[in-house]
Parts: C-alpha cells; sequence; structure tokens
C-alpha cells in the first residue's frame, strides 16, 4: 500500500507538473490565436477595402484602425 | 476479534523472532487478555503476573509467552493503525489523480483545439489575400472559444418568470452555461497562486482573468454524500460568513423532478464605505443523468422577467452569473464537489478606492468558493470523528460561536435600517460613525434571542470606521492586534462592557490617553481545519491601580474570532472579532461583538496584473507552500472598526462621546502600530534618525570605556555612525536600554531587534515596558546588589538567569552585561544591557 501510495503520488506531481505544462501551452498558443485573429481580421477588413475602394462598409470600419 | 483469531490459529512463520515455541490460545484464553490489553496495552511484569495468578485459564501459560502475546498485540494494533492510515492517503491520492486525469484530458483537448484552430487561421491568413469574403471573418470569430468568455451573458429574448415554461428554459440555459465553467472552459480560468497541492490540499482552485464579472471556481474532495452536501451548500448562510440571508420567495417543481426556486440573497458590505449587495436569483436544482447532481443560479434579469430595483434602499443590486456546485458521486463513498461562482457587483457604484475589492476574483475565491469546500470538509471531517475539541463543547457548537461573532460585527459594520439602526448626529468630526438601536424587537428579531434581551440596556450603539492604510502587512497588523491588545485596548472600556453583561450598573468610562495596560491571556478553544480562524477565550487579567478602580479589579473574559491569519491563506482578508462574555460560557450567551476587519486592496488597474495574474509556479515550490505573495509590499488596505456598546435611556450621550473618543484612539493606536510594523526597504524597522545614530555611539564607547573591550569586535571602532548602528541592529545577542531615573522605576527605551523579538513588542510599544517586569525576583536582587558597581566602575556581568518576555514568555540568557551609558558631557545617559545567548524557555 505504502508503495502503491507513494506510486501515485509521484504519479499525481507528474500529471501536475504535465498539467502545468499543457497550461503554459494553451496560454501561449491562445496568444498567437488572439494574434492570428487580429491578423486575419486586418487582412480581412484590407483585402475588402480594396475590394470595395472609397466605399465605407460599416461591418468592417471597426477592424480597419490602422492601415 | 479478527486480530485474535488469526494470532491463536496460525504459527506463523513470519513472528521468526519469537524464537520457535509458539503457544496456541484457547479463544477465553485470548479474550481474558483482550481484556487487559484493552485496559493497559503494555503491562508491566509485576501486572503479567498478577493476571496469571488471577485467571485460572492463563495459569498453564509461562509469564515470558504472556508478554511476547502483548508485543505482538500492540505490534498488530500499531499495524492495523498504519494500514488505515494509508487507506486514508491513498483514497485521497487516488481522488486526486482522478481529477488531475479530468483535468489534464480537459487541457489536452483545448490544445489540441487551439492547435486547429490556430493552423486553420494560419491558412487563412495565407490564402487569404483576395479571396475571402466577410462570411469567413465572422465564421472564424464565432469558432474561437473566445465567444463565449467574451459575450457570456449574450442577449436573451424576453421571457417571463411568471411563465413556468419559460422559467425551466432559463433554468436549463443557466445548468449549461454552469457546466461549462464547471467542467471546461467557458470561462478563462487560471490556477489559483499559492494554493497548496497535495492529498491534504482543499482541491484545485482556479480564478477568473479578462472576463465579465469576476469568477473563482474549486474543486474538491469529501467524504459525503452528494444529497447531504447539497443540503450544506445550499444553506449558504452558513458557510458564507458575509451572507446577510437567503430567502426563497417561490418553489417550482419541474417535470423532470428537479426544482426551481426564486431567491433573494442579501450579502453584507465588508466595509462601511459603501452599500451592501443583493442578489435575485433563479436557483434551479437537479438530478444528472449521469448519477450527479446539480444546483446552479442566475440572476434574473428584467430581460428575463426579473424584479429592478433591489428591494430595500440599503442594497445595490448585483448579478450572479451562472454560477453553482456540481455533486459527483465517488467510487467508494464521497463526492467530489465543483463549485462555481461568477457575480457582477456592480463595481461603478462603489467609491474608486474601494474597487480593487469589487473586482478581485481571488478575493471571492477566499470569501465564497473556498468557504464552501471548506465549511463542506469540516463538516465531513467532524461526521467522521476525526476531529478532536477540548473544551468538551460539540464542534458545532463553537461553530455557532463563529457565526454569531461574525454575524454581529457585519451587522454592525452595515447598519441595516430594517434591522432597526438609525445615524445619530455627529460632534462634527465626520471620521466616525455614530449609529444606535433602540428598537429592541428588531433587534432581537433579526439575529439574537430575545431570552437575553434586558440585559442590552434599552438599546445598542456602534461606533464605526473604515480607513486605508498604506504598506501595512495586513496579516501582521491583525495578528499584532491579537497579540497585544494592551497596544490599543482601554481597560476601563472593556470593563464597561464586560459589566453592560451583567445586571449591576457600571458608569461610563472616560477613556483615558494612556488607557490601562491589562494583562491577557489567550485560551484556544477551536480552530478549524486549515488553520484560517481560530476561536478563542481571552482572559483579560484584572490589576487595581487606585482605590476607585478596585471594582475592576476582576478578570474579564472575551470570545475572540481570528481568522485569515495563516500565511499560507492567499487572497488574505484577515479580522478580529470579539464579544464580552461572561464566565458561564453558556451555548447561547449573549454576544455584542466589536472588531477590526482589513482587506488588502491589491492594483487591479496595473496592466500588467496580466502576467502576474497568469505566473504559475513550478512545482518544487508549490509544494512547500510557504512563498510569501508579493504584494505584501508597497500595497495598500482597507481597515474597517466597528465598536458595539449597550446604554441606558440615561446615558445614551455619554456612552456615545465614549465610544466616539474610544475608537478615535483605537484608531491613533492602529496608526501608531501601522507605522511601526510597515516594512521598511532593507532591514525590517532599523532607526535611522539622527538621535538613535548618537544613541548608539554613545552605549558602544561607553562600553569600551569601562570595560576595556569593545563591543562587536576589534575593528568596530573605526567604522562610522551608520555601519554601527547596523551592526548593533543586527547583532544576535539581545542588546537593550533602559532609562535612568532616580524617582521612577526604569523602563526600556531603545533595543535592537534581537531585543525586541525577545522581548516579543515593537520599537514603539517596547517603551512602556518596565524592567522590573521584565526581571526575575533573583535577575532584580542581581542588579541591585550590583547597581553600586555599576555606578562606580560602569559595569557589571550578571550570572545566568530567566528573564520574561511582554508576551509573559520566560527566556533564558547565559549572561548579561550591564553598563552606564554617558554621553557626550560624560553625564549618564541610561543603562544599556547586553542578553548573552538568550532562547524562549
Amino acid at each position: 500500500m505504502e508503495r502503491l501510495n507513494s506510486k501515485l503520488f509521484v504519479e499525481n506531481c507528474y500529471i501536475m507538473k504535465e498539467n502545468e505544462r499543457l497550461r503554459k501551452k494553451a496560454e501561449l498558443l491562445n496568444q498567437e490565436n488572439q494574434q492570428l485573429l487580429f491578423q486575419l481580421k486586418q487582412k480581412l477588413s484590407k483585402t475588402k477595402n480594396s475590394n470595395n475602394g472609397s466605399n465605407n462598409d460599416n461591418k468592417s470600419s471597426s477592424a480597419s484602425g490602422q492601415s | 476479534m479478527m486480530a485474535h483469531h488469526s494470532m491463536d490459529d496460525r504459527d506463523s512463520p513470519d513472528k521468526g523472532f519469537d524464537s520457535g515455541k509458539y503457544v496456541r490460545y484457547t479463544p477465553e484464553q485470548v479474550e481474558a487478555l483482550e481484556r487487559v490489553y484493552a485496559e493497559c496495552p503494555k503491562p508491566s511484569s509485576l501486572r503479567r503476573q498478577q493476571l496469571i495468578r488471577e485467571c485460572p485459564i492463563l495459569c498453564n501459560i509461562e509469564p515470558r509467552q504472556i508478554k511476547v502475546w502483548f508485543q505482538n498485540r500492540r505490534c498488530r494494533e500499531k499495524q492495523r493503525k498504519e494500514s488505515a492510515r494509508l487507506q486514508t492517503v491513498n483514497r485521497k491520492l487516488s481522488a486526486m489523480n482522478k481529477l488531475l486525469m479530468e483535468e489534464n484530458d480537459r487541457l489536452q483537448k483545448q490544445v489540441s483545439n487551439l492547435v486547429y484552430e490556430n493552423g486553420f487561421m494560419k491558412h487563412r491568413i495565407h490564402t487569404a489575400s483576395g479571396t475571402t469574403t466577410d462570411n469567413s471573418c465572422e465564421s472564424v470569430v464565432v469558432s474561437g472559444q473566445q465567444r463565449q468568455q467574451q459575450n457570456p451573458t449574450h442577449q436573451h429574448p424576453q421571457r417571463d418568470v411568471n411563465n413556468p415554461a419559460n422559467l425551466l428554459s432559463i433554468a436549463e440555459e443557466t445548468l449549461a452555461e454552469f457546466l461549462c465553467k464547471a467542467t471546461g472552459t467557458a470561462v478563462d480560468w487560471v490556477q489559483m497562486i499559492g494554493m497548496k497541492p497535495g492529498p491534504d490540499s482543499i482541491g484545485i482552485v482556479a480564478v477568473s482573468r479578462n472576463c465579465s464579472g469576476i469568477a473563482a471556481r474549486a474543486c474538491g474532495l469529501v467524504s459525503l454524500e452528494p444529497m447531504k452536501v447539497a443540503e450544506i451548500l445550499k444553506d449558504r448562510p452558513s458557510w458564507f460568513r458575509d451572507c446577510r440571508c437567503v430567502e426563497t420567495l417561490n418553489v417550482i417543481p419541474t417535470g423532470n423532478g428537479g426544482t426551481i426556486e426564486l431567491v433573494n440573497t442579501q450579502i453584507y458590505a465588508p466595509t462601511t464605505l459603501a452599500a451592501a449587495r443583493d442578489f435575485w436569483t433563479l436557483r434551479y436544482s437537479t438530478s444528472l443523468e449521469d448519477g450527479s447532481y446539480v444546483v446552479c443560479e442566475r440572476s434574473l434579469t428584467s430581460a428575463t422577467g426579473g424584479p429592478n430595483g433591489p428591494l430595500s434602499s440599503s442594497f445595490v443590486r448585483a448579478k450572479m452569473l451562472s454560477s453553482g456546485f456540481l455533486i459527483r458521486p465517488c467510487d467508494g463513498g464521497g463526492s467530489i464537489i465543483h463549485i462555481v461562482d461568477h457575480v457582477d457587483l456592480d463595481v461603478s457604484s462603489v467609491p474608486e478606492v474601494l474597487r480593487p475589492l469589487y473586482e478581485s476574483s481571488k478575493i471571492l475565491a477566499q470569501k465564497m468558493t473556498v468557504a464552501a469546500l471548506r465549511h463542506v470538509r469540516q463538516i465531513a471531517q467532524e461526521t467522521s470523528g476525526e476531529v478532536q475539541y477540548s473544551g468538551g463543547r460539540q464542534p458545532a457548537v463553537l461553530r455557532t460561536f463563529s457565526q454569531r461573532l461574525c454575524r454581529g460585527f457585519n451587522d454592525a459594520v452595515n447598519g441595516f435600517v430594517d434591522d432597526g439602526w438609525s445615524p445619530m448626529s455627529s460632534d462634527g468630526g465626520e471620521d466616525i460613525t455614530i449609529m444606535i438601536n433602540s428598537s429592541s424587537a428588531k433587534f432581537a428579531g433579526s439575529q439574537y434571542g430575545s431570552s437575553f434581551l434586558p440585559s442590552f440596556g434599552s438599546g445598542v450603539l456602534c461606533a464605526k470606521a473604515s480607513m486605508l492604510l498604506q504598506n501595512v502587512p495586513p496579516l501582521v497588523l491583525i495578528r499584532f492586534l491579537r497579540e497585544h491588545r494592551a497596544e490599543w485596548a482601554d481597560y476601563g472600556v472593556d470593563a464597561y462592557s464586560a459589566a453592560s453583561l451583567r445586571a449591576t450598573p457600571y458608569a461610563v468610562p472616560c477613556v483615558r490617553t494612556g488607557g490601562f495596560p491589562s494583562n491577557q491571556v489567550i485560551l484556544p478553544l477551536a480552530q478549524t481545519l486549515e488553520h484560517e480562524e481560530f476561536l478563542e477565550v481571552v482572559r483579560l487579567g484584572g490589576h487595581a491601580y487606585s482605590p476607585e478602580d478596585m471594582g475592576l479589579s476582576r478578570d474579564m473574559y472575551l470570545l475572540q474570532l481570528c481568522s485569515g491569519v495563516d500565511e499560507n491563506v492567499v487572497g488574505g482578508c484577515a479580522q478580529l472579532v470579539f464579544a464580552p462574555i461572561d464566565e458561564s460560557f453558556a451555548d447561547d450567551a449573549p454576544l455584542l461583538p466589536s472588531g477590526f476587519r482589513v482587506i488588502p486592496l491589491d492594483q487591479k488597474t496595473n496592466p500588467n496584473d496580466h502576467q502576474s495574474a497568469s505566473r504559475t509556479r513550478d512545482l518544487a515550490s508549490s509544494l512547500d507552500g510557504s512563498t510569501k505573495t508579493d504584494s505584501e509590499t508597497n500595497s495598500r488596505l482597507v481597515l474597517t472598526i466597528a465598536f458595539q456598546f449597550t446604554f441606558d435611556n440615561h446615558s445614551r450621550d455619554n456612552v456615545a462621546t465614549m465610544a466616539r473618543q474610544y475608537v478615535r484612539n483605537v484608531v491613533g493606536s492602529i496608526q501608531r502600530v501601522a507605522l511601526a510594523i510597515t516594512p521598511r526597504p532593507g532591514s525590517m524597522q532599523l532607526p535611522t534618525s539622527p538621535e538613535a545614530l548618537t544613541l548608539v555611539r554613545w552605549i558602544t564607547r561607553s562600553y569600551s570605556i569601562h570595560t576595556g573591550a569593545d563591543l562587536f569586535g576589534a575593528d568596530s571602532q573605526s567604522c562610522g555612525g551608520d555601519t554601527l548602528l547596523k551592526q548593533l541592529w543586527d547583532h544576535s545577542d539581545a542588546i537593550l536600554c533602559c532609562s535612568l531615573k532616580t524617582n521612577a522605576s526604569p523602563v526600556f527605551t531603545f533595543a535592537n531587534q534581537a531585543g525586541l523579538d525577545m522581548l516579543e513588542t515593537t520599537l514603539v510599544a517596547l517603551q512602556d515596558i518596565m524592567l522590573d517586569k521584565t526581571l526575575d525576583d533573583s535577575g532584580r536582587r542581581a542588579l541591585c546588589s550590583e547597581f553600586a558597581k555599576i555606578m562606580q566602575q560602569g559595569y557589571a556581568n550578571l550570572p545566568a538567569g530567566i528573564c520574561v518576555s511582554s508576551m509573559g514568555r520566560p527566556v533564558s540568557y547565559e549572561q548579561a552585561t550591564v553598563w552606564k551609558v554617558v554621553d557626550d558631557n560624560e553625564s549618564n545617559h541610561c543603562l544599556a544591557f547586553t542578553l548573552v545567548s538568550w532562547s524562549f524557555v
């Protein structure tokens, strides 16, 4: 039992560490996700602006703050 | 039974140390031996011989064998205990393992989703050039998991509470949202820093980041059946100390065996600076298909047909977003609980300085989510009999004491009109609010039994204030207030409060600026499992200083609750609440609590908060759980004080004046204390005033003049004042100075860090401590006999002895040197002491 417990404890520690790692990874990916989302939005609005020319579409105007 | 059965039935080979010869015992013999064992597991040889003589059935057994039987029996008992312990640990570890695996699973899914999504977006960005349309943009945004967290409460179509069908749809929606938060990532959860993991930990606690409102989640295991857990958790006022009441206004059974309740919940304001909160919610309790039980809750807004404003003007309506608890039965008994609290406390109605308090998910976690889990665990431990209480009180009785203290303090801080409180006109100063409560009927109905109303005179008066303190560690402040009551309390006022419990009339004391020193003894009554709350009795020893004070020389008792002083508890809101109690300590003794509450305000507006919140600690440091939060330096806290007194019709104005003056004095003392315990950069408390530098110069110079040696070794003469001061300050021997006046008994004037540690005091408080009180009899005698020598020769060595700290703890020292400190004009300034190798006994 003692051995089983220490095995469980080590395993738990390991999973905790692993979870920590996953959490960090998820966080990084999330940041990347945000960035990509932003890029994508920008790109889309740029495309849109160039497609529409001077025609000011109200749906994309909020995302086209910077050029 | 089982133990001895197996023992007499087998000649076990693993008992080789018995040197061969085994005896078979008959069941009667074993029974006789067991009876003795039950009384005394380790009988002496005399007792064993007596046993053989007294018990005829044992007479054929050799004394040595009896001895061996007892040895084996003890060994077996030990093994059984050990195995029970191991099994408990195993259960905890297995449950923790399960939880962690689940979390792992979730995280892996989250990561793979993100990887997939990001891949998709990268692909889009590369191919997007010129080919995509508006729709694709929308779809990316929607497919992101941010949808839920950025907009957790998307607008619902108008629905009417009065229609049960609509209610059920709101309930089902609440359930779905709650489950997404409880086991999923509908809220951007980050693990709460500083919670201790491991088999003894309370569970896994996470707080929200960047979501609308604030949220906290806890997940843990308890050894109680799910329905019992639900029953406990639903009784919110029993575990949520800030909950004033929960009123169920309507109960509607749903078709699927669940219940929908319409609930009004009132939450006390933590300070006197902002109004209390109330919630108007729909609560849905139901079983799920997998056998777990859920209670979830959400505010009804005007959009969902809820009432608009709060029921009373004392409250601000707050919003609860889908919250609740999920209880899953666990293999081998017990339950796994997931608790989610998600609220929006309407920050905009709060003064700016207090906003961090209403925006902190950590404080929410500490006060609600973790408190709930703690309470369930506490009850589980009590039910299983693992908790041992002293004083012969039921744990439930002691908990009721704690609850009543907290409640009474909260009532005093809030002063609700419907409890009968009304403000009293002030004396011009706006710093302290005085409220009175003369409507005994309401007062009685709200919280106290009517049985003891007569003892509260014709009314209760409360003096209260909230203030901001800078750079004071909250835990240290509360601990100081607890341990050094004499630093702020007035004995006369305490005596007045204590006397109001008795029938005897007692004159309203006038508050003295100096106050009376009183010695207090703290007797512990109970503490919670995680040691975050202590219930204790404080005995205030009475001294009679003058004939007219003789009347108050009897001992007084306070029932005191100190919470949040454990350094391992994160999100620290600490408080010290006490109420005078008479010697009978009856379970239903009247309590009129007063006290202090400190709440740290963390800088929420700081843009870097992001990083610090997401900062995770590595496994090694999180296992020891001892890391201090860095918010303790450069921080602000709100201190709320409320003191309650009883009054009679004719004494009302006098009591008001006394209370106001007293609270002002207490505030003054706290500011003094705060100054003394504020950590300074560099070494703690190191005084750097020119006076201190001069004094240290005199101390060291006098020492070398008189003794011919240097206090800090040979090389210290040459160093400058600052270094000298630091050397003396950090010296491991206690170095103390006391006044040298012919007409007064000497009091301490200065001490280095070791000296302050030894006397268990601060530089400020030190100056009230008398030398006579510190030395014991033989120390005083030794000093007296050497006094002439000190005055003549300048110094004397005293033998090893015992002295007493300001807290009454004995301290031993190996040697003491006393010398007179002379100033620049060669006239006597003070006496200095070094106590070498001191330690607490």
